[in-house]
């Protein structure tokens, strides 16, 4: 999965010269927990997050803390002061901002925002904003794999594949685990079945419980074969899992 | 992309958490959520049993105007315990991170606490731990 396919599209913003104020009354209202900064071209020049307001607001009495906080030692960067004295957002947000590409693997832009220690990463494409990739966008994605998994075995492995009806099978799919139930022609159909499904993308496990006809691997003489109850219970004996 | 199998709560969860008594005051508790980098912690009351979480979204929320004419008038601080988002959403150490994004998602939510028998905190899992889940994958 790329950062395109996860991220939030619908980008609320804000320019420099927004209030702080109003920041804060944006972000309640929206529900959003930082936002990007954008230049009058669309160009994205900072961030600005809940983190960035508490450093400065309150009811902290910065003049009667701020000696105190120098008697005990505590050290304060200039750039810190700077933000609590800010009023507008271009004075409080993080600048430059820690940005990602659309076209970047997921993987990628998790990585990136373990190791910078930020909430978001706002998505640049040539130089303009468009999008965001949040911490409940990775959750989401998380979510996502399981129903892109059961998508691609419904409309790439049985339809597209093999030409059977997914609505004919029972697919539940769980954490990269497929259990999946139905009932085919020929035992050797089945085996393509779970041998495909075990190699699409994100499967770790396959439980099959499909069941088959007429096993076509055997010689035909007996007449057992061509009774289904028998043959149906021959396929839940099958071995039930292949692993990758 | 490779998916884990079967993970629990637990076993993604940050243990022993830091948490913030319902009476402390909510400067004591941005310090802590600025010390520790974290955007949420949860509330526990006189006996340790969880009773809230705290983030920065609920102090944030005191920082709309209107609101902050009633700080000034509050003479004694303001307390965990009075912004604090209430009833804490939790979870079960033993259930899957899937239910666990699953309840996030539909939450709309950064954390979730899990519990022991007598409602203490063990554990949060938190949103940052399924980015965290993406990166090693």
């Amino acid at each position: 999965m790329n950062v395109r396919d996860v991220m939030t599209r619908e980008v609320i913003s804000v320019t420099a010269e927004t209030r702080l104020r109003e920041l804060a009354g944006l972000l309640s209202k929206s529900q959003i927990s930082g936002v990007p900064v954008v230049d009058e071209a669309g160009a994205c020049i900072g961030v600005i997050s809940e983190a960035d307001l508490l450093v400065k607001q309150l009811s902290r009495p910065v003049s009667r803390r701020l000696p105190l906080e120098w008697i005990l030692g505590e050290r304060h960067d200039p750039e810190e002061l700077r933000r609590r004295a800010a009023t507008v957002v271009g004075e409080a947000m993080s600048s430059p901002p820690i940005t990602i590409e659309p076209d970047r693997p997921l993987r990628e832009a998790a990585s990136l925002m373990i190791d910078r220690r930020v909430n978001r990463l706002p998505v640049i494409e040539d130089g303009r904003l468009v999008g965001i990739l949040t911490r409940a966008d990775m959750v989401e994605a998380y979510l996502r794999l399981d129903d892109d998994i059961s998508d691609a075995i419904r409309e790439k492995v049985l339809r597209k594949t093999m030409w059977l009806e997914p609505e004919r099978f029972e697919i539940d799919v769980r954490e990269g685990v497929v259990r999946i139930s139905g009932r085919v022609d020929r035992r050797t159909t089945a085996g393509i079945v779970e041998r495909l499904i075990g190699i699409t993308d994100g499967v770790v496990e396959v439980h099959s419980e499909i069941a088959w006809e007429l096993d076509d691997t055997l010689v035909h003489t007996s007449e057992e074969e061509h009774e289904p109850g028998a043959a149906s219970v021959t396929a839940r004996e099958h071995p039930q899992a292949l692993h990758r | 992309m490779i998916v884990q199998t079967d993970l629990r709560v637990a076993d993604l969860m940050t243990i022993d958490p830091i948490v913030v008594s319902v009476d402390a005051t909510i400067e004591e508790a941005e310090e802590l959520l600025r010390s520790n980098r974290i955007t949420g912690l949860p509330v526990v009351d006189l006996v340790g049993r969880l009773v809230g979480v705290i983030s920065q979204t609920d102090l944030l929320y005191l920082a709309v105007p209107s609101i902050q004419a009633l700080i000034r008038h509050h003479s004694s601080g303001i307390r965990v315990g009075e912004v604090m988002s209430t009833p804490p959403v939790v979870i079960e150490s033993m259930a899957t991170i899937r239910d666990a994004a699953r309840l996030m998602n539909d939450e709309r939510l950064h954390r979730l606490v899990a519990v022991d028998d007598h409602g203490r905190p063990v554990g949060v899992i938190a949103a940052m731990d399924f980015v965290a889940l993406a990166a090693e994958s």
